[in-house]
């Protein structure tokens, strides 16, 4: 055993350009970037699972991709067993390959219609030059029993299998070059739940017997929780919390990985009475994130100035009236109620709001601004290490509580 | 409380290349006014078409091939005709197409798994909902002029169209109505969202939209199918509370169609599950997770991750479903061969019989009335399936 993880991430960054031609470039225009993935530092020790979790969009599969070198990063290094991959000669890339393996999501789309499930599984083994057509028909079958296939599965086609069988069978393909570290990239989102179980405990089995390390990408958070020693959780291409599976699902320290896990509905009889306190809004475009925290916008522990009295819930109106001016939408005034508030913050949205019925959006808004904003807004924050490693103010400000941030 | 739709022993067919497909086979329920009656399943077990067939939108290849859709319409039944009347209830199954589809819109709505494909994706949205307001007011004025075109579509029809611009006409009530709707359904900015094309929206604020089509007619059940699948979990808890808020609302009773046991115990007052085209468990929501009688519903609930407590792999339910072929299915129960309980009297196809006295509680399985007795065991479903897996 060496002492570093087997793989290893740090101030990982991948932007995409969107839309711009050659002649476009000639003519000094540029395209929108988009940063997927932005400044991510991940390390998987050695036997590891650890379940990168978000919404859709989140720059998940984009950090999985990057880990194996199938996309060039904009910046930042990964590290297999210690050594970059940037910097491998050809026959360490090519090592390098055969140790790393990914499993997608569509097990129909993921498998060449036109292969039998030999020729598929044998595939990685025909492109390394491994072993003759008699080992590799060997190993194929054998495969397909370690993934509870039987081997007269062997010279069917894709459409032939069900779901959770192309799934096996794109596991064992997988497996085909006894890799030690296997990127799943939402391996059981496309297949029902008793399947879901099967494929899962399959997972587990193959795990303990050749000591893989999984990164189990999912947006189903229920999934991670039977397979992953830590977690971590992605928003808008960042990582706002990681660490071992129970703290984070028992204590979640970040407001999105509450909400995230808040929002899945458990199957139990009294479920009905939970009432979830869901998220408003939906993901931001990465084309513009939003300022300072990029959660934020959603937030619902967002942090008030130190020195204004104000709840969470008027606190949290106030915010959305500033972004509705701020996108030039119609704004909803009745919805105002603030006779319990202190008199900054009403003569602060009376005034505002004064100046909005003369038409002036802008000085509504620097009013608004003036009283209202938020560290939350203004500054990205920082990554503090206790309980683990999470990215929110709440955690910089032992003060907190003093804020109503509550 | 009053019933709005009793499904009875429902039988629907698909045929197919490879021979008829037992798609619903003699289904069985009740949905009450106000209630929500969650339908649960994996895929291929007869959810969808059981909704299908209840809006009578099955597909060419489908037919309902036996039994009743009784559901309370009393203008209807005050009317004579070919169909059956029960008291207030006409039997669905029996009326005329037209009849059917100034039902559609206006009595029964649908609420489809995948927004982006229900739109279509060259009007703006706002025309979409727009449009879906005129036929039902159009409806409740004239029935008959729901008349679908591709329905006696002949020159008559053609001269009709051409010299009564009217008909395709999307009204500025209407217009203004959808804004409502989009409103209601908690789109910001609704006039100018109403102005754009499906592509403008996303996943989320798409399926609102398609909430404001279905109940633009203001009808009394919603058949919702999947609704929530393709949504990330954030967006999924939004719109199942936006879905009970107008159901508290307008006192609208919900089909929840979904695979997932956590949105039917969110959302359901009650739940059928279904296996190989049958409803095999019914029961109250409490019922059916704390005391569940079906070795599948039993199975199923172990398969679910539980997120609260668990850190070892579920229990998991071994094989998979029957072929739905008229030549696949076996004589005895659709279960038996992946059943842990399967018993001597299982090669019999056992009925549906009521587990606790006041019959809301029912399984298809012959553990309702006695136990599982081990030296009676057929040996596990293990082998049987085994053996087809190997095929």
């Amino acid at each position: 055993m060496s002492d570093h993880p087997l793989i290893g991430a740090s101030g990982l960054t991948k932007r995409f350009t969107d839309g711009v031609s050659i002649l476009d470039r000639l003519r000094g225009r540029e395209g929108s970037t988009i940063t997927a993935v932005d400044d991510v530092s991940l390390s998987i020790e050695r036997g590891e699972t650890v379940g990168l979790v978000g919404e859709s969009g989140c720059g998940k599969s984009t950090t999985g991709q990057l880990l194996l070198g199938l996309q060039e990063p904009s910046a930042g290094t990964v590290a297999f067993d210690g050594r970059p991959i940037a910097a491998q000669t050809a026959a360490e890339r090519r090592r390098f390959r055969q140790e790393t393996a990914i499993v997608f999501q569509e097990p129909f789309s993921s498998l060449d219609p036109r292969m039998t499930v030999e020729e598929i599984i044998c595939e990685p083994l025909v492109v390394n030059e491994i072993g003759t057509e008699r080992e590799r028909h060997n190993r194929a079958r054998d495969l397909l029993e370690r993934v509870e296939l039987s081997a007269v599965m062997a010279p069917r086609y894709p459409h032939e299998l069900s779901g959770g069988q192309c799934q096996r069978v794109a596991i064992a393909r997988a497996l085909a070059l006894e890799p030690s570290f296997i990127v799943l990239d939402e391996p059981v989102s496309a297949l029902d739940v008793s399947v879901q179980a099967q494929i899962l405990s399959l997972l587990a089995e193959l795990q303990d017997e050749l000591e893989l390390t999984y990164l189990f990408i999912t947006h189903d958070l229920s999934v991670v929780s039977s397979l992953c020693d830590r977690v971590a959780v992605m928003y808008l291409g960042e990582l706002v919390e990681v660490g071992p599976l129970e703290r984070v699902f028992d204590a979640p320290a970040h407001p999105y990985t509450s909400a995230l896990l808040e929002s899945v509905p458990r199957a139990r009889a009294n479920e009905r009475d939970r009432s979830i306190d869901h998220l408003a809004g939906a993901l931001p475009s990465p084309s513009d994130p939003p300022s300072g925290c990029r959660f934020h916008t959603r937030c619902p522990k967002i942090i008030p100035p130190a020195d204004l009295e104000i709840d969470q819930a008027t606190y949290r109106a106030v915010f959305r009236l500033r972004s509705q001016i701020e996108r030039g939408e119609s704004v909803a005034l009745d919805e105002f109620d603030c006779s319990d508030c202190t008199a900054t913050v009403q003569q602060a949205i009376e005034e505002a709001i004064a100046a909005l019925e003369t038409g002036d959006r802008t000085k509504a808004l620097d009013r608004l601004d003036a009283t209202f904003e938020s560290v939350c807004e203004t500054t990205s924050p920082d990554e503090h290490t206790t309980p683990h490693r999470v990215s929110c103010h709440l955690h910089a400000d032992a003060d907190c509580r003093d804020h109503n941030c509550e | 409380m009053t019933d709005l739709l009793r499904v009875r022993d429902l039988t629907a067919r698909f045929d197919t290349e490879d021979g008829r497909v037992h798609a619903v086979e003699s289904v069985s329920f009740t949905v009450e006014d106000g209630e929500s009656f969650g339908l649960v399943g994996e895929s291929g077990s007869g959810k969808s078409a059981t909704a299908l067939s209840i809006a009578g939108l099955l597909p060419a290849a489908g037919t309902i091939t036996g039994g009743s859709l009784w559901f309370r319409a009393p203008e209807l039944a005050a009317t004579t005709g070919k169909h059956e009347v029960d008291g207030e209830f006409v039997d669905l199954t029996t009326l005329p197409a037209s009849a059917r589809r100034s039902l559609r819109g206006t009595e029964i709505a649908m609420v489809f798994q995948d927004p982006m494909s229900s739109f279509d994706p060259s009007a703006t949205v706002g025309t979409q909902i727009a449009k879906a307001v005129e036929v039902q007011q159009r409806a409740s004025a004239r029935p008959r002029s729901t008349r679908a075109r591709t329905e006696g579509y002949g020159l008559g029809s053609l001269l009709r169209d051409s010299l009564l611009p009217t008909r395709s006409f999307v009204s500025e009530s209407s217009r203004e109505r959808a804004i409502e709707l989009l409103e209601r359904v908690g789109i910001p900015d609704p006039a100018k969202r109403a102005e754009q094309h499906p592509n403008e929206f996303s996943g989320g604020m798409l399926q609102r939209a398609m909430i404001a089509q279905a109940i633009a007619g203001e009808p009394r059940l919603l058949l919702a199918d999947e609704p929530t699948t393709a949504l990330d979990v954030t967006i999924q808890a939004q719109i199942l509370s936006l879905l009970k808020e107008i159901q508290a609302e307008t006192a609208l009773s919900v089909v929840m169609i979904t695979h997932d046991l956590g949105v039917v115990a969110h959302h359901s007052d009650r739940v059928g599950v279904m296996y190989a085209g049958e409803l095999v468990e019914r029961a109250p929501i409490d019922r059916l997770f704390d005391a569940p009688v079906h070795p599948y519903t039993q199975g199923l609930l172990g398969a679910v991750p539980d997120l609260d407590t668990t850190v070892t792999p579920p229990a998991s339910l071994s094989g998979r479903m029957i072929g739905l072929h008229a030549d696949e299915l076996p004589e005895g129960c659709y279960f038996a061969d992946r059943c842990p309980k399967a018993m001597t009297d299982c090669q019999e196809h056992p009925e549906e019989r009521p587990v606790d006295e006041t019959e809301r509680h029912t399984a298809r399985c012959v553990l309702t009335d006695r136990a599982f007795d081990p030296d009676d065991a057929l040996g596990g479903g293990t082998a049987q399936q085994m053996e087809r897996d190997h095929q």
